[in-house]
C-alpha cells in the first residue's frame, strides 16, 4: 500500500534521527585552543613564555600600575581634579596619603604582578609537558628569576604577599600568606639560584630578557632596600652586586641621557633590563595622553586629544639647576607651540603650561608642568613605542654613590654622581656637574612643606634629611620612571614631610606599605590586611 | 404517551418545571405536524466577510449543509418549528429560528471564555482545562496604532509582563521581562517561539499574528527545560484550515513622531542672561543663536503596509502575508526599514490521516544610525554651547572653539552628518509540521525547522569627521557580517483518550536544537577619500601601516531535550498535568550536562460542582495550583573549559612572537540556573462573564545562579570564573480584571485591568569554593567625571537598590551636606567618598505594575484607551546630575541656578548624591485609538473597511524631572539609570486604514 510506504518512511526516518546522535553534546571548538586537549611542542615554547614576559608591559604601563603608584604618591608628580575636566578623586587620595584599601593602585598592581607569577608558573607547568626540549632547564630558571623580579615588586609594595610557585593546584586551592622576611629571602634565594644558568651575554636574543645582569640588579635593590624590608641593611651586599654590573656588565652611558627615552631606544647602551613595547604589537604607555592637556596635540600632531590629567609639583621643579638640562630633556612647559612652530592660541592669548597649581582640589587645565621625558613622536596614536629602560647602568651607578656614601665613602660617591650628571651639563655649564661629598650627604633643597596657589603655607624645607642631596639627585635622575616612592621611603621622607597638598603624617607611616586590595581579600580569606589599615 | 413522574422530582423550581413541561407539550404537539421547506440565505463574520464551510444544522435532526465559497447556504428543513444551528470552529454558534425562506446569519467570534483554545508548549488545550498561569491574548484584543513589533502589540494587557522600551530609536527592540528578574548572568528575556520555532518579538509582522500565550509560570513553562525560566512567549500566526474564499486585506498606516519632551538647557539667550548676572559660563559668547537638537533632529515619520492574501479549502489553504515597515527617527539619519513576507500552507492527505503545514518566512531590515552614536550626538547637542556657529567660516565643522579643545566635546551636526552606518539583517526560517494520525486519539508529529539570521554592517567616518579633524584618522571604515544558523527537528507523539468520566492526553516527544554562529570583520582608516565609505576597505593605508585591524569568529552549541506529559480531567471538574523535561546542553561542564525539569499542577473548576452549576451568576470559577522547575542557560559556549587564545606579542630574538594567553577559567561544574516555582491561581466569570479575570500568586526560587566570580590569581589562570552559586527569590501577585461595564445593542464598553507586584530578594553569592567577603558587589557606573559605582548588590537586599551618598541639606556656600549611615550630618569633601559613609538610597526596579485598556464601541466607532503604569521605584536623573550644576565645563540645565533644597546655589563639582535620585512612579497614556468601521454594503468588492487615529506616549503623570519616567532596562544589576546619552522617547500620531476585499 502505497500510503503505509510513506508511513513507514516518515517513521524510519524519525528513528534514524532519534538513533544518530540524538544525545551527543559535543562541543566543537573553532576559534580557541582548548587546554585540555592541546599537547604543546617545543615549537610552541616562545608562545607559551611569552605571556609570562608580556605581563611585565601591564606591570609597568598598565593603569593605575607602578609608573603612576611611584610617581603620584611622590613629591614630583600629581594628578589633581581639573576644573571642568575631571582626574583627582582616587588621586587626591593617593597624594594625600588618605588611601585605604580599596584603592585602584594596589587593586592594579597586585593584579598585574600577580598576573605575571601565575603566567610564570603556569608556563613552567605547560613547557614540562613538553617531550624533548633542549635546555629546559636553562628556560626554567630564566622564568624562576623573572618570577623573583615580580616577587621584588611584590614585597616593595605589599610586603605580606602569597608565595605561590605551582600552576597545577587543587580546585578552591587558596594561597597562604607570607611573612615580608619570608618574600625577602625568597626573592633572594631564588635569584641566587637562577644566577648560574643565566645568560650573561649582551646579544640581541636576550633583549628584553632577564640575564645575570637583570638578577643582578634586582638583588642590589633588594639589598639597598633590606633595611626598610627586614630592618637589617645590606650596604655592603648591594655594592657587590652592582660592581659587577658596572665592572662586566658591559654597559656604557649613553652622551645624551634621553637617547634612554627615545621611541627607538632599543640595544641602547646603557639600558641593563628593558620592557620592550611596540605602538602597533605591544602598546602600553598611554602616558602622553594622560598628562598632556588639549592644547599639546596641535604641537605633537597627536591622533586625539589628551586628557589632561598629571602635572609636575611645582616644589620639585623649582628644585631644579636651571642648567641642568634635564628640567628641559623632562618637563614641558612655558608658551607652547604647535607643530609647525605658530604659537597655539586659546581664548584670545598662547596657550602656556605654567608652574604653578592651586590645590589637588583644583587645577585650571595649563597649571603644572608637563613629563615628556619618554619621546612623544608626531602623529602618536594613544601607545607609544619607547621600550622602558626598567634597569639602566645610570642605577647601578647611583646604587653604587649610594652606598659608598651610606658607609663612609662620600668622595668616591660624589665622584659617581659627577660621572652621571655630566651629560646633562655638558653645553650649558660643565662645572656644575660636579658635585661634592658633602652636598650628597647634606639636606634637601626641596622646599618641603604644604604649598597652595603658589605659596608654601607651612614650610618645613628639606635641610633635615639625611643624605638629602642624594635624595635630590636621584630626583633629577629618574623623575617618570617609577622610582621616587621606594626612594622617599628609603630616605625617611615618605611620611614626614609635606607636599603640594600632601599633610606630613607620622603616624601613617604604615601607608609605605600598600593597603592589600580589598577584592584579593574577598577572594582569598586566608589574607589580612597590612597593619594600619582599616580592616 | 404517559409521563413518569421521577422527571418532576428534581430540585428545580416550580416555575422552571412549568417552563420545561410547556416547552415538552409544544414539541410533542408540532411534531405531529411534518412540513417540508426550503431556507437559503448568507453567513457572514463580525466582519460582513462570508464565511464558507459553516455547518448548518437542522436541530434535533441529523439533517445539515455546509455553506459554499460566498457564505451561502440552502437547507430544506424536515420538521415543524424549525429550529436552524451555525457552528463553526472558533466562532459562537448560534441557533436561528428563521421567520422567512431567506435569512442572513452573522456569527461572532468565540468569546466564551470556557471553550477558548489556549497554546501551550506543544499542543493547545481549552483554556478550561488549563491547570497553571498561561495568558492569552487574542488578536481582536491587540493594540492598535504604531505599531512595530509583537511587544507592542499586548503592553500593559498582560500581568506581570513588563515591556518597557525607552527609546526612540525606529530600530529599537523592546526589554521583557516576566515576574520580575531571576538571572544576574544569563539571559534575562522570556523565551520566544513563533509557532514552536525560537525567534524574537520582531520575526514576524505584527499583523500576521493570530494570538500571543505567555506561559508566566513554571508548571506551564518546565516542558521548554533550561529556557523556561523567564517565562515562555507563544506567537501563532495566523493560517486559514477551512474553506474561505479569496480575500486581500490591505492594512497602512502612517505616524508623525516627534520627542516627547526636551531637556531644559541654557539657549543663547538664557546663556547671556546668566552671565550677565555673574554666573560662570564655561564658555565664550560665539556670537551665534544655535538650538543644536533642532540641528540633528526633525520629525519622524512612519509607514506601514500590509498585504494579506488568504484563500483555499478545509483540505488544502494557504495565508499569504507582505509587510512593509519605512520609518526615519526623529534624529537625522535614523532609520528602520523593514520586508517581511510569510508563507503558510496547510494541506491535508489520506482521509485527513496525514496534515502538513509549511510555513516560510523572510525578513530584512535595513537600519541608518545606530542608538550608540545618535545617543553620544544626543549628548553633544544638549552640553554645546548654544552661542558657537555650527559651521567654521570655511564650512567645515566648527570643533574648537575659541581655539580651546575641550574634553569629550565634539559638535554634534558633525558626528550625525559625518557618521555613516548601514545596517542589514535578514532572517529567512522554512519549517514544516507533520501530524500522522495513526489511531484514534494518536497521533505523531514532526516539526523540523532551518533557521538563519545574517547580519551585514558597514561604518564610515568621513573626513569631516572628529576622527578626522580632531584625532587624525584620516577616514574611518570597517565592515563586519555574522550568522547565526539554527536547526530544529521535534517529534512529538500524542494519546488522547476518553473514557466515561476520565479524559487523557499523553505527550512525548524529541527536541534537538543545533546553532552555529560565525561572523567576520575588518577595519581600516586613513582613506585617499570620502568616496568609497565603507565599499572599498582596502583602498585604506592603515592596513599597510599595521594599525587596521580584523577577526572572525565561530562557534556552536547543542541542546538536546526529551519530554513528556500527561494531562488528566475527571468529570470536567478536577484537571492535573505532570510534565518532565530531561534536556542536555553541550554549554554546560562536563559533570553536568543533563538535567530534568519536572512539573505538577491541578485545577479544581468549582463552577462545575453540582452546589454551583445552576448558579448562574457563575460561569468559571476555578481554583489552580502548580509546581514546577526551569533553568536558565549561560548565554555563552565553552565556559566550562580552559581556553586559549593567541593574544599579545612576545618580543624574542629580534621578532614578535604571539603569546599564548588564556581566556577563562574551566569550570566542568557548570550548569542551569534552577527555578523552582510555586503559582497558585483563582479563575473568575461572574454575570455572564460581565466581570471575568483571574488572581495568581507565585514564589520563585532561584538557585545555582551564575555569576562571576572574582578568584585568586594565582591559582586561577583567569581572575575570574563563571559559577552556579547564588541564590534569589522572587515572590508577587498578578491580577487581571476584565469587566464588561456597559453593554447595550449600540454601545460596548468593555475594561481591562492588570495589576502586578513582584518583590525581589538576592538571597545567597556563597558556598564553601566561591564566596564575595560581605556579601555584596557595588555594580554600575556614573560615568565620568564623576566615577562613582551607583549599586550595591547585596545578600538579602533586593536586585536594583541605588548606593551612594545620602545628601539631606546644603551649606550656604553651596557645599553639599551629607548624612552619614550612622545618622551624623557633614558637610562633603572627596575625602568622604568612600563606602563606610554610603547607603542604600531607593531602588530602580518598580515594585508595582499596572494596565488599564478601556475599549467603547458606539455603533461603528471604536474607541480604545491604553493606561501603563509603574509605581514604587527611583531613577537616578544623571542629566542633572552632570549638567544641573554651574561647576561643569559644559552646557548645563537651565535650573542650574535654581536653590539647592530652597537654600542655596550648588557650588560643588559633579557628583553622585541622593539628590539627583528621584521618584519614578509615573501613569502614562500609552494609545488611543479611534476607529470607524464603514457600512461597506454600497461597495461590491469590498468586504470591509476600518480607518483609524490613534496617539501613542501621548502624555505622563509623574514627579520626574527627567524626561520620561519610561527608562531603558538594560543590566539587570544596575536598574534605574537614566542616562545622559540616550535616544529620548517620542510620541507618536498615526492615522490607519484597514480594507479586506
Amino acid at each position: 500500500m502505497k500510503n503505509k510506504n510513506i508511513i513507514y518512511k516518515i517513521l524510519a526516518s524519525g528513528l534514524l534521527l532519534l538513533g544518530t546522535g540524538c544525545t551527543n553534546l559535543d562541543e566543537n571548538v573553532y576559534d580557541k585552543v582548548i587546554g585540555e586537549e592541546t599537547k604543546f611542542k617545543a615549537e610552541d615554547l616562545a608562545s607559551l613564555m611569552a605571556p609570562a614576559y608580556t605581563s611585565f608591559r601591564e606591570v609597568y604601563w598598565g593603569w593605575d600600575a607602578a609608573f603612576c603608584l611611584y610617581e603620584e604618591s611622590s613629591d614630583l608628580i600629581v594628578t589633581p581634579l581639573r576644573n571642568g575636566i575631571g582626574w583627582g578623586d582616587y588621586y587626591i587620595t593617593m597624594h594625600q596619603h588618605t588611601y585605604e584599601a580599596p584603592l585602584p593602585h594596589a587593586e592594579g598592581n597586585w593584579a598585574y604582578l600577580f598576573g605575571g607569577v601565575n603566567n610564570v608558573n603556569k608556563a613552567i607547568f605547560q613547557i614540562e609537558q613538553i617531550p624533548d626540549l633542549e635546555n629546559k632547564e636553562t628556560v626554567f630558571q630564566e622564568l624562576r628569576a623573572l618570577r623573583a623580579i615580580y616577587y621584588y615588586l611584590l614585597l616593595d609594595n605589599f610586603r605580606n604577599v602569597p608565595i605561590v610557585t605551582k600552576y597545577d593546584l587543587p580546585k578552591g586551592f587558596l594561597p597562604e600568606q607570607n611573612t615580608g622576611k619570608e618574600v625577602y629571602d625568597f626573592v633572594e634565594s631564588e635569584l641566587k639560584g637562577a644566577l648560574p644558568y643565566l645568560s650573561d651575554k649582551k646579544e640581541s636574543k636576550n633583549y628584553g630578557k632577564v640575564t645575570t645582569w637583570a638578577a643582578k640588579m634586582t638583588l642590589a635593590k633588594l639589598y639597598l632596600n633590606a633595611e626598610v624590608y627586614i630592618g637589617t641593611p645590606k650596604w655592603n651586599e648591594a655594592l657587590a652586586q652592582v660592581n659587577d654590573v658596572i665592572n662586566n656588565g658591559g654597559f656604557v652611558l649613553t652622551a645624551n641621557y634621553l637617547d634612554n627615552f627615545i621611541i627607538e631606544n632599543q640595544f641602547s647602551t646603557e639600558q641593563i633590563f628593558s620592557i620592550p613595547f611596540d605602538q602597533k604589537k605591544a602598546a602600553g604607555s598611554y602616558w602622553p595622553f594622560k598628562t598632556l592637556a588639549a592644547a599639546s596635540q596641535a604641537t605633537y600632531e597627536l591622533a586625539g586629544g589628551p586628557w589632561n590629567g598629571s602635572g609636575g609639583i611645582p616644589q620639585f621643579i623649582d628644585t631644579y639647576d636651571p642648567d641642568d638640562q634635564r628640567l628641559k630633556d623632562c618637563w614641558l612647559g612655558g608658551k607652547q607651540f604647535d607643530s609647525k612652530g605658530e604659537p597655539i592660541m586659546e581664548g584670545g592669548k598662547q596657550f602656556e603650561y605654567i608652574n604653578y597649581m592651586t590645590d589637588v582640589n583644583g587645577c585650571e587645565p595649563n597649571e603644572g608642568y608637563r613629563m615628556v621625558k619618554y619621546e612623544i613622536g608626531k602623529g602618536q596614536i594613544a601607545q607609544t613605542s619607547n621600550d622602558v629602560p626598567f634597569y639602566r647602568l645610570a642605577d647601578a651607578m647611583m646604587i653604587k654613590a649610594e652606598c659608598l656614601l651610606r658607609t663612609g665613602n662620600a668622595a668616591e660617591a660624589a665622584a659617581i654622581v659627577t660621572k652621571v650628571r655630566e651629560r646633562n651639563f655638558r653645553k650649558t655649564n660643565p662645572a656644575k656637574a660636579t658635585v661634592t661629598g658633602a652636598k650628597l650627604l647634606g639636606g634637601s633643597v626641596y622646599k618641603y612643606g604644604t604649598y597652595k596657589a603658589g605659596v608654601i603655607t607651612n614650610y618645613e624645607g628639606g635641610a633635615d634629611i639625611a643624605y638629602g642631596g642624594f635624595l635630590d639627585e636621584l630626583a633629577w635622575e629618574f623623575v617618570g620612571e617609577a622610582h621616587r616612592k621606594q626612594d622617599l621611603i628609603r630616605f625617611g621622607v615618605f611620611s614626614k614631610k609635606s607636599w603640594f597638598s600632601k599633610v606630613a603624617n607620622p603616624a601613617g607611616a604604615f601607608r609605605a606599605i600598600l593597603p592589600i586590595p580589598k577584592v584579593q581579600l574577598e577572594r582569598n580569606s586566608k589574607l589580612k590586611q597590612n597593619p594600619g589599615y582599616l580592616p | 404517551m404517559k409521563l413518569s413522574t421521577h422527571v418532576f422530582k428534581s430540585a428545580v423550581t416550580s416555575s422552571k418545571r412549568d417552563k420545561m413541561f410547556c416547552t415538552f407539550l409544544l414539541f410533542v404537539f408540532f411534531s405531529s405536524f411534518s412540513q417540508h421547506q426550503k431556507i437559503s440565505g448568507k453567513i457572514t463574520d463580525a466582519n460582513n466577510l462570508p464565511l464558507p464551510g459553516v455547518s448548518v444544522l437542522e436541530k434535533n435532526t441529523t439533517n445539515a449543509v455546509t455553506s459554499d465559497f460566498d457564505g451561502n447556504f440552502e437547507i430544506t428543513t424536515k420538521g415543524n418549528n424549525v429550529i436552524l444551528v451555525f457552528s463553526y470552529v472558533g466562532l459562537k454558534s448560534k441557533e436561528v429560528k428563521p421567520d422567512g425562506k431567506t435569512i442572513n446569519v452573522i456569527l461572532e467570534s468565540e468569546t466564551n471564555e470556557l471553550t477558548e483554545v489556549v497554546v501551550v508548549g506543544y499542543g493547545t488545550q481549552k483554556k478550561e482545562r488549563v491547570t497553571s498561569a498561561i495568558a492569552t491574548i487574542k488578536e481582536k484584543d491587540f493594540t492598535r496604532g504604531a505599531i512595530r513589533d509583537a511587544s507592542d502589540l499586548i503592553r500593559g494587557k498582560v500581568a506581570g509582563l513588563t515591556i518597557s522600551n525607552g527609546s526612540g530609536d525606529p530600530g529599537a527592540s523592546s526589554n521583557i521581562s516576566l515576574r520580575g528578574v531571576s538571572t544576574l548572568q544569563g539571559n534575562a528575556a522570556p523565551l520566544v517561539l513563533i509557532n514552536g520555532v525560537p525567534g524574537g518579538m520582531n520575526t514576524v509582522a505584527p499583523n500576521d499574528i493570530a494570538s500571543i500565550d505567555i506561559l508566566k509560570d513554571a508548571s506551564a513553562a518546565a516542558i521548554y527545560g533550561t529556557r523556561g525560566a523567564n517565562g515562555v512567549i507563544l506567537i501563532t500566526t495566523k493560517t486559514v484550515n477551512k474553506d474561505i474564499a479569496p480575500t486581500i486585506t490591505y492594512s497602512t498606516f502612517a505616524t508623525i513622531n516627534n520627542f516627547y519632551n526636551k531637556a531644559d538647557f541654557l539657549d543663547a539667550t538664557q546663556q547671556r542672561n546668566f552671565r550677565a548676572q555673574g554666573l560662570r559660563i564655561p564658555y565664550k559668547d560665539g556670537g551665534a543663536d544655535t538650538n543644536w537638537l533642532d540641528q540633528i533632529s526633525g520629525s519622524g515619520f512612519a509607514q506601514n503596509h500590509n498585504l494579506a492574501l488568504k484563500g483555499g479549502n478545509i483540505k488544502t489553504n494557504y495565508t499569504v502575508n507582505l509587510n512593509y515597515i519605512d520609518e526615519t527617527g526623529v534624529f537625522n539619519n535614523t532609520f528602520n526599514k523593514e520586508y517581511r513576507f510569510s508563507f503558510d500552507v496547510n494541506h491535508s492527505m489520506f482521509n485527513d490521516k496525514l496534515k502538513i503545514n509549511l510555513n516560510l518566512l523572510n525578513g530584512t531590515q535595513n537600519m541608518g544610525l545606530s542608538e550608540g552614536t545618535v545617543a553620544y550626538a544626543y549628548r553633544q547637542a544638549m552640553i554645546r554651547n548654544p552661542t558657537a556657529p555650527i559651521y567654521n567660516s570655511d564650512g567645515t565643522y566648527l570643533e574648537k572653539e575659541d581655539g580651546q579643545t575641550k574634553f569629550q566635546y565634539y559638535n554634534p551636526v558633525g558626528i550625525i552628518n559625518e557618521t555613516i552606518e548601514d545596517r542589514n539583517r535578514t532572517w529567512q526560517r522554512f519549517s514544516a509540521n507533520l501530524t500522522l494520525d495513526l489511531l484514534s486519539g494518536w497521533n505523531v508529529g514532526a516539526q523540523l525547522s532551518k533557521n538563519k539570521d545574517t547580519f551585514l554592517n558597514g561604518y564610515a567616518e568621513t573626513k569631516k569627521h572628529y576622527s578626522n579633524t580632531i584625532n587624525l584618522r584620516n577616514g574611518v571604515a570597517s565592515r563586519n557580517t555574522g550568522t547565526t544558523d539554527s536547526d530544529l527537528v521535534e517529534i512529538t507523539s500524542k494519546y488522547h483518550k476518553i473514557l466515561d468520566k476520565h479524559e487523557f492526553t499523553v505527550l512525548g516527544g524529541y527536541s534537538y536544537q543545533y546553532i552555529v554562529n560565525e561572523g567576520f570583520s575588518a577595519n581600516n582608516s586613513d582613506f585617499p577619500t570620502d568616496a568609497f565609505s565603507y565599499n572599498n576597505l582596502g583602498s585604506g593605508n592603515a592596513l599597510t601601516d599595521g594599525l587596521a585591524g580584523m577577526g572572525s569568529y565561530k562557534d556552536d552549541n547543542t541542546l538536546i531535550g526529551f519530554f513528556g506529559r500527561v494531562n488528566y480531567n475527571f468529570n470536567s471538574k478536577y484537571d492535573l498535568l505532570v510534565s518532565i523535561r530531561r534536556e542536555g546542553s553541550s554549554k554546560f561542564g562536563a559533570n553536568y550536562q543533563w538535567g530534568n525539569f519536572p512539573a505538577v499542577s491541578a485545577g479544581w473548576s468549582i463552577n462545575n460542582e453540582s452546589f454551583l452549576k445552576d448558579v448562574e451568576t457563575v460561569n468559571i470559577l476555578k481554583l489552580r495550583a502548580g509546581y514546577g522547575v526551569t533553568g536558565v542557560i549561560p548565554n555563552d559556549p565553552y565556559m566550562s573549559l580552559t581556553l586559549y587564545n593567541y593574544e599579545g606579542y612576545f618580543y624574542n630574538d629580534g621578532k614578535w612572537v604571539r603569546g599564548l594567553e588564556p581566556v577563562s577559567n574551566p569550570n566542568p561544574d557548570l550548569r542551569w540556573e534552577k527555578t523552582t516555582e510555586v503559582n497558585m491561581g483563582l479563575d473568575f466569570g461572574f454575570f455572564n462573564n460581565r466581570i471575568s479575570g483571574s488572581v495568581d500568586v507565585y514564589s520563585k526560587k532561584t538557585i545555582d545562579m551564575l555569576w562571576r566570580y572574582a578568584v585568586p590569581s594565582p591559582p586561577n589562570i583567569y581572575d575570574s570564573t563563571i559559577a552556579n552559586v547564588g541564590k534569589m527569590e522572587n515572590k508577587g501577585i498578578e491580577i487581571l480584571l476584565n469587566t464588561i461595564p456597559v453593554k447595550t445593542d449600540n454601545f460596548v464598553w468593555n475594561s481591562s485591568m492588570t495589576f502586578s507586584h513582584n518583590k525581589n530578594k538576592l538571597t545567597s553569592l556563597s558556598n564553601n569554593l566561591y564566596q564575595i567577603e560581605g556579601d555584596y558587589v557595588n555594580r554600575g557606573n556614573t560615568g565620568d567625571p564623576i566615577s562613582f559605582d551607583t549599586h550595591r548588590l547585596e545578600v538579602g537586599q533586593s536586585l536594583g537598590n541605588f548606593w551612594g551618598l545620602k545628601s539631606v541639606d546644603i551649606t550656604n556656600d553651596g557645599q553639599w551636606i551629607v548624612e552619614l549611615p550612622d545618622g551624623t550630618r557633614k558637610t562633603l569633601d572627596p575625602s568622604m567618598y568612600n563606602d563606610t559613609n554610603k547607603q542604600y538610597l531607593g531602588n530602580g526596579i518598580p515594585q508595582y505594575y499596572a494596565g488599564w485598556t478601556n475599549t467603547f464601541s458606539y455603533k461603528k466607532f471604536d474607541l480604545s484607551m491604553v493606561l501603563t503604569g509603574a509605581f514604587d521605584f527611583q531613577i537616578l536623573n544623571s542629566q542633572r546630575m552632570f549638567y544641573g550644576n554651574s561647576k561643569t565645563d559644559y552646557n548645563m540645565l537651565s535650573s542650574t541656578d535654581d536653590k539647592v533644597y530652597g537654600k542655596a546655589v550648588l557650588n560643588y563639582n559633579p557628583t553622585y548624591v541622593s539628590y539627583y535620585i528621584e521618584q519614578g512612579d509615573y501613569i502614562k497614556i500609552d494609545n488611543i485609538t479611534l476607529s470607524y468601521n464603514f457600512d461597506v454594503k454600497p461597495f461590491k468588492f469590498i468586504n470591509a473597511m476600518r480607518l483609524y487615529v490613534s496617539g501613542n506616549n501621548l502624555a505622563t503623570f509623574t514627579k520626574y524631572k527627567g524626561l520620561d519616567p519610561e527608562i531603558k532596562r538594560e543590566d539587570p544589576t544596575s536598574q534605574g539609570m537614566d542616562n545622559r546619552d540616550k535616544y529620548p522617547s517620542t510620541t507618536g500620531m498615526t492615522l490607519g486604514l484597514n480594507v479586506t476585499f
